[in-house]
Parts: structure tokens; C-alpha cells; sequence
């Protein structure tokens, strides 16, 4: 029955987790997509960049981290793969050397003779000085047959006793085997980044150490607040501009002020925004360029880019809310009004004019998602410490546990907005009570 | 917009031949190399091989340039004597920057003239996979809707369990990738020719295809896409139209569904249904047919969408390469050196021309079909 429910998508709940899971999803395999480790960054950040720590004491801290913040586990409820490869891969730390050996793997080597291979190893990194660790650390790090052996034959000649399996690694072949489904439970990482979603553990920042829900929450009001004016803005042009068309027709305002407002939606919103910033900001001192710290900003700062937002979208939604009073205008309802002699302007504003915003609710609700994206244009630009410079700073700093919170929540917000226009435009209707199952 | 129909066409199209001469002929209008030259006596094209003068940024004693190009800077040349930076109309070495140059002294006319050929195809190359995802959805949960799509267990089991054992062979790199393609459509289309039962398991694709679209509705598109962007190091054409029509599938299904459903239900389809025509068929050759204006209209629309989404991404810097002359990448310059107005102008407005040209089509193409429709 639950599960009907959530499909049928009748329910808030059942739409929210759909959404929820949808992005998740696209969140988690972006994450995992980039080509980063984040045990070793994370450790490379906290011990810095070129200190004169030792290669298996980095090691054995990276593996620390990777532990603690449960990266041995696997990626998803359950994995289908051949036979022959050893059931706990998920389980390697270093991160690196995990996926080293999935390339291996690939490579048809058989997977129980690369882990007992890598014991090995690993038992001997402790014991040897530094220069001849690093070739070990190669080795384990090396992620195909051709570079493997490569790089025992530059360990051999740098004089370190290789473990015995070490030739038959490099011709040992696996063979075809049959797929195999292991079924891992909840203990994945899939589960758990949900999971830690929901229940607030967000994880702390890459780059910074700092908290990232309190990144996140110090960055929401912005977004929230230029979303918000933005669509009050609009909205409340749509109805005077759209009424205005509507009314007077002919006149060669209208045509001009329609002109216009084509033209400027058609214009990409981050140009209109570097035109702005480049002859209305600083050679011209007409509006103030943020300097991106919290704490200088004030009012003023807000004017510019809620204008170029405006600017950018204020022609298509007018141009919608016309096309809508129009084809109420034409309804009988509206002639029969005319004809029991009520005035214009009250036939116009108290007849269609209720009719005619109930759709345009809900179009605002559908533009919401794109609404947001045009926002982080605006902050990166404008220099408004928001959600959108957050992900584009955090990005360019490859600051994954941010940028995934980040996505997750503006993927909510932006959902609450589609299903609260939804809604409301529903409540507005008294028509769609009767159609409401 | 109210001006007679036959002087847009005309203004539509000749906009639309300076995009294509542009894009085609990048080489031919600027570069560094002349078009035709003399070596020792001999005829030879510059744009075609290696012209002996370029490593010497000037003219070898054997040799003549017969015909320059228009421009005389390519939008790659780091010429050591050109500035960075420098305004228009400064002229430096061979020629003239007729519109300045940008943050690492490459011309910015050239750059815009090659930048069209990117625009054009990440257009087309996105609206097309994008219109084809969209189309094959859409027009199955129209024409379907949500229990006319019955498949018998022994049809979708064993296409399961072999799709699944395909996509196993790839991942495992048991069988090369383009084989396993190849084995992968061969399933699809076993499948979809042998797909006309009307007994079996009700499958409502109407309700998964609209739940699909809600989904990808809600999501704040360019927030993922620039994650996603980060995620890739080199991006080519490509793989960033993919990307663009991955996120950008939605609206043609959402239209081709809307507007395919009432033909579906038409007296002609049922008609033609009754006369047992293969349904693939009935999609292919009449459903399609009837919605073709909509669909050429929105795939307009989409063209500047894409283009637009593109310019954006490598604005913010996450897109093209450096090496590529995207105008966004022109446009990008300009987030650092605001104070070089040419950056933003020039490549903004032809951004504006393509961006024009595309709706502008797209209206005239509504146009034409409300005039001639009764």
C-alpha cells in the first residue's frame, strides 16, 4: 500500500522521498566521480602539503581517517561481480590502492593472489627506510599489469627483497568466471550519506576543518533572500505589465516595452550581469561591488543583481501572465459580465484578473529550480557570499563534503518550491477540490 | 516582430549563412598563415600545410603571400608581440586587433570568428540526442499511456536478465565496449520489433515517463551540472552535449507526450490500429509526422538553451578547456578584467546574435504554421 502510494506520488511524503532519492543519487555519483581520494587529501590538509612525515606513517594515518570516517565500506546494497574477486575489496584503505586494485582486477589478475601479494608488502613497508618505501608504495599504488611490472623491476634494482608471488603476479591470469550477487546490507556508503543527510552529520569541510552545516546555514539566508525579493519582484510585474498589455493594446508603448523585454530575456543572464558589473560598477560608481565579506554588505549591494535577475526574467513570465488574462478575456463568462454593463476596469481586475494568476502560481513554482540556478550566477558574480559562490568556491577547491550537502539542499529548497506553488495555486482553485481525488 | 514574413525569412537566413561561413571557414577568414603563398617558385596553401614563416612571425626571403585571410590572427597564436589585454583597433605585428585582445594576447575577433563552430555543434549534437531521448520516451507514453503497453514474462525476463548480463560484460571489460553496444542495441531492437502483444505483464510507462520528468523538474540543473563538470578533467564537445542533453531530455519529453496524446486517441491512429499496422510504425511514420512543428520549434528554442547552458558553465569556469575558444571562454576573461569592456561586449553580443537567431526561428517557424494550419 505504502508503496502504491509513493508511486502514485499522492502523497507530500511519497514525492519528497522520490526527490530526495533522485538526488541523492546523482549527488553520491558525482562525489564518487571525481577523480579524488578523500582520505588522502583530507590527511594531506591536516599534516600539510611537503612535510617530512614518513611514507608508511602517511600511509597508516590516511588509512586512520579513511576508518574513521567509514570509507571501507561498500558503495551500495549489494554488487554483482565475477567469482574470482575477493569479497571485501571495499574494505582496502588507502582509497588509492583500492582502486588500484579494482584495476588490477580488471586486468584479470586473480584477486586472492593480489591480496596475499599486498600483505606482504605491506608487512615489509614497516621495516625498510624511506628511500626503499617508496618503491613498495608504488607498487601498491600501480594500477595495471604493464606498470606493475615495471615497477617491480625498478624496486629489484633499487634493491628491495620483493615477497616471491610477486612474478607469478604479473602472468597469473583468472580466467572467465561466472557473476556472483553479494548482498552487503545497510552498512554502505549509499545508505549512510543518506542517512547522515537526514540526521544532520554533514561532515566537516575539506579545506577548512569547519563544520559544513555551518557553512551552509550561514550561506542559505543569502540565497533564500534573493530568490525570495526575486520572485515577489516578478510576480508583481507579471500582473501590472501583463494587465497593462492586455488593456491597452495598440498603443506604441506597449509594442516598445514588449520589444524590450523580449530582447532582455533572450540575453543570457550572465552577460547582462558582467554588462552591468562593467559600466555600472566601478568606472561609473552608480552601484557598489560587493568585496564578498559578510559582514560590509548591506542593502545597497542587493540592488544591482536583483535588478539584472529582473531584468532577465521579468519579459517571459509578463508575456505568460498576458497570454492567460487573454484567453480568460475571451471566455463567456467575461461577455456575459459585459453585457450586464459592469465596468471595465473592475470586469478586468475582480473577474479574470483571480482566474488568470492561479496559472501563473504554478508556471513561478516550475521556474523555481531554474530560478536558484540563475542565483548562483548572480552570487559568484556579485560576490554574495550565497549557496551559489559556496558550491563554486568549494568546487574549485574540490570541497566534496560541501558541495554534496550543497546540491542535497538546494535540491529540497527547490523542490518545496515546485510542490508549495503546487499547492498553493490548488488552495487558490476552487475548481480543483472537485478533480482532487 | 511585426514585420512582413518574407523580409525575416531573408534576414533569418542570411544570419544564419554568416554562422555557417563562420564556423566552416574559420581558417579561411583568420589565421595567421596566408591562404595562398609562393615557396621557391611553388603555389602552396598556407591554411592547409605548414607556412614557413610562422616560427619567424614574419615573411622568408623565398616566399610570397599570394592572398591573405581577412583577419590576420589565429584565435590560438600567442604572438610574443601582441600585448595582452590591449584595446581595439590597436594594431600590433601583421595586423590590426580590430576588437583588442584578451587576458593571454590572443585576438578576440578570431577567437569569436572560431568560437561559432563550438556553439553550433554543442547545439545541434545536444539538441539531437536530446530530442531523440525525448521523442522515444515521450512518444511511448503516448501512445501507450498507461495499459495499452502489455509484454508476456518470457519477452521482458530474458531481456532483463540479458541486458543486465551485457552491461556486466562491459563493466568487466570481458568484452570490449563497442561490441557490447552493438549486442545492446541488437537486444533493444529485438525487443521493440517483437513488442506488439497485447496480452502479458502491464507495464505503465505513461506514469514512469512523467515521474522521470517530475524528477529531473525539481532538480536545480545547474548546481548539478557544474558539480558534474568539476568531476571531468578534459572536456570535449562531446561529452559536455551529452552532459547538457542528459539534463535537457526532459522538455522534449514533456512536450512530445503532451502533444502526442490526443493524435493517439485520434480516430485516424485508432483506424490504422484496427488495421493491425506494427505500432513502431504508427509512431514512426504518423505520430511523429503530426507533431513535427512542435517539435521543430522547441528544438530551436532548445539549441539556444544548450548554447546558452554551455557559455554559462565555461563562464564560470568549468567547462571547455582553456585551449578552446568557446565564447565563454572569451566571456570568462572578462569575470577577472572588468575593466577590459571589450571582453564582455563583442563575444556577449555574438552570444546575443546566435541566441536571437535561434528563437527568432523558432517564432517564424509558429508563424508559418499558423498561417497555413486552418
Amino acid at each position: 500500500m505504502i508503496y502504491k502510494k509513493i508511486i502514485k506520488g499522492g502523497s507530500i511524503l511519497g514525492s519528497l522521498l522520490l526527490s530526495l532519492i533522485f538526488i541523492l543519487s546523482i549527488a553520491f555519483f558525482i562525489k564518487n566521480a571525481s577523480h579524488q581520494f578523500p582520505d588522502e587529501h583530507r590527511v594531506s590538509y591536516e599534516t600539510g602539503f611537503a612535510n617530512q612525515m614518513s611514507l608508511a606513517d602517511k600511509r597508516t594515518q590516511v588509512i586512520k581517517y579513511g576508518k574513521s570516517q567509514k570509507l571501507n565500506r561498500p558503495q551500495f546494497y549489494f554488487s554483482i561481480r565475477p567469482s574470482h574477486y575477493p569479497k571485501m575489496t571495499h574494505k582496502i584503505l588507502p582509497l588509492r590502492e583500492q582502486k588500484a586494485v579494482r584495476k588490477l582486477l580488471l586486468d584479470n589478475i586473480p584477486g586472492k593472489l593480489i591480496l596475499s601479494w599486498r600483505e606482504k608488502v605491506i608487512h615489509q613497508l614497516d621495516s625498510l627506510p624511506q628511500n626503499k618505501a617508496a618503491f613498495l608504495i608504488n607498487l601498491l599504488q600501480s594500477s595495471s599489469r604493464k606498470e606493475l611490472s615495471q615497477n617491480l623491476r625498478l624496486a629489484s634494482k633499487g634493491g628491495v627483497n620483493l615477497p616471491r608471488e610477486s612474478e607469478t603476479l604479473v602472468t597469473a591470469k583468472a580466467g572467465f568466471t561466472f557473476p556472483t550477487l553479494h548482498w552487503h546490507g545497510s552498512q554502505n556508503q549509499w545508505h549512510l550519506a543518506g542517512k547522515n543527510f537526514l540526521f544532520g552529520n554533514w561532515g566537516v569541510s575539506r579545506i577548512d576543518g569547519q563544520a559544513v552545516s555551518s557553512k551552509i546555514f550561514s550561506a542559505l539566508p543569502y540565497t533564500l533572500f534573493i530568490n525570495g525579493a526575486a520572485i515577489i519582484l516578478l510576480f508583481l510585474t507579471a500582473i501590472l505589465l501583463g494587465s497593462w498589455w492586455v488593456r491597452s493594446k495598440n498603443r506604441p508603448g506597449v509594442q516598445i516595452s514588449r520589444q524590450i523585454a523580449y530582447f532582455l530575456y533572450v540575453m543570457p543572464l550572465f552577460w547582462l550581469s558582467a554588462l552591468a558589473i562593467a559600466f555600472l560598477t566601478q568606472p561609473t560608481g552608480i552601484f557598489p561591488l560587493s568585496s564578498g565579506m559578510e559582514s560590509k554588505l548591506d542593502y545597497s549591494h542587493y540592488l544591482l543583481p536583483l535588478l539584472c535577475i529582473w531584468l532577465s526574467s521579468f519579459g517571459y513570465l509578463s508575456r505568460m501572465f498576458e497570454d492567460k488574462l487573454r484567453s480568460e478575456w475571451s471566455k463567456p463568462y467575461i461577455q456575459l459580465a459585459q453585457h450586464r454593463g459592469i465596468p471595465q476596469r473592475k470586469l478586468l481586475f475582480s473577474y479574470a484578473l483571480p482566474n488568470a494568476i492561479i496559472p501563473i502560481i504554478t508556471l513561478l513554482g516550475a521556474a523555481f529550480p531554474a530560478l536558484v540556478s540563475g542565483s548562483l550566477i548572480i552570487e559568484v558574480l556579485f560576490n554574495i557570499p550565497g549557496m551559489g559562490r559556496l558550491i563554486w568556491w568549494s568546487l574549485q577547491e574540490q570541497d566534496w563534503p560541501v558541495v554534496f550537502n550543497v546540491i542535497l539542499i538546494i535540491g529540497f529548497f527547490a523542490w518545496l518550491g515546485r510542490w508549495g506553488a503546487d499547492q498553493w495555486s490548488r488552495y487558490l482553485d476552487p475548481r480543483m477540490k472537485w478533480t482532487d481525488p | 516582430m511585426d514585420r512582413p514574413i518574407g523580409m525575416k525569412k531573408k534576414l533569418l537566413t542570411g544570419i544564419g549563412i554568416l554562422f555557417l561561413f563562420l564556423a566552416m571557414g574559420a581558417e579561411f577568414i583568420a589565421n595567421d598563415d596566408p591562404i595562398l603563398y609562393t615557396y621557391k617558385g611553388e603555389w602552396k596553401c598556407g591554411t592547409c600545410a605548414e607556412w614557413p614563416g610562422r616560427q619567424q612571425h614574419q615573411t622568408p626571403k623565398e616566399s610570397e603571400a599570394i592572398i591573405q585571410p581577412l583577419f590576420r590572427f589565429d584565435a590560438q597564436t600567442l604572438s610574443q608581440e601582441s600585448k595582452y589585454l590591449s584595446t581595439p583597433l590597436s594594431s600590433e605585428g601583421s595586423g590590426t586587433h580590430w576588437l583588442g585582445t584578451d587576458s593571454q594576447s590572443r585576438d578576440v575577433l578570431a577567437g569569436i570568428i572560431y568560437g561559432t563552430r563550438y556553439a553550433l555543434l554543442i547545439g545541434i549534437i545536444s539538441v539531437f540526442f536530446a530530442m531523440l531521448t525525448g521523442i522515444i520516451l515521450g512518444g511511448l507514453a503516448a501512445y501507450y499511456s498507461d495499459n495499452r503497453l502489455r509484454i508476456p514474462y518470457f519477452v521482458w525476463a530474458p531481456f532483463l536478465i540479458l541486458s543486465m548480463a551485457i552491461i556486466y560484460l562491459i563493466y568487466y571489460a570481458v568484452v570490449p565496449a563497442i561490441w557490447g553496444a552493438i549486442l545492446m542495441a541488437l537486444l533493444f531492437g529485438l525487443f521493440f520489433f517483437s513488442a506488439k502483444s497485447t496480452s502479458g505483464t502491464r507495464i505503465p510507462i505513461n506514469q514512469f515517463v512523467t515521474k522521470t520528468i517530475e524528477l529531473f523538474d525539481s532538480l536545480p540543473a545547474l548546481f548539478v551540472l557544474l558539480a558534474w563538470s568539476a568531476t571531468v578533467q578534459t572536456w570535449n564537445i562531446w561529452t559536455l552535449s551529452l552532459l547538457i542533453a542528459f539534463f535537457r531530455w526532459p522538455t522534449f519529453a514533456r512536450l512530445v507526450r503532451s502533444e502526442m496524446t490526443p493524435w493517439a486517441h485520434s480516430p485516424w491512429i485508432m483506424s490504422l490500429r484496427g488495421l493491425k499496422m506494427s505500432d513502431f510504425w504508427i509512431i514512426r511514420t504518423q505520430l511523429v509526422n503530426l507533431i513535427i512543428i512542435p517539435i521543430s520549434v522547441h528544438a530551436a528554442f532548445a539549441v539556444a538553451g544548450s548554447v546558452s547552458i554551455e557559455a554559462t558553465l565555461t563562464f564560470l569556469g568549468f567547462g571547455l578547456g582553456v585551449e578552446t575558444q568557446s565564447w565563454g571562454r572569451l566571456l570568462s576573461d572578462a569575470r577577472q578584467y572588468f575593466q577590459a569592456w571589450w571582453l564582455v561586449v563583442f563575444p556577449g553580443l555574438f552570444l546575443f546574435l546566435f541566441l536571437w537567431w535561434t528563437n527568432a526561428i523558432a517564432q517564424y517557424i509558429q508563424a508559418q504554421a499558423k498561417k497555413t494550419s486552418p
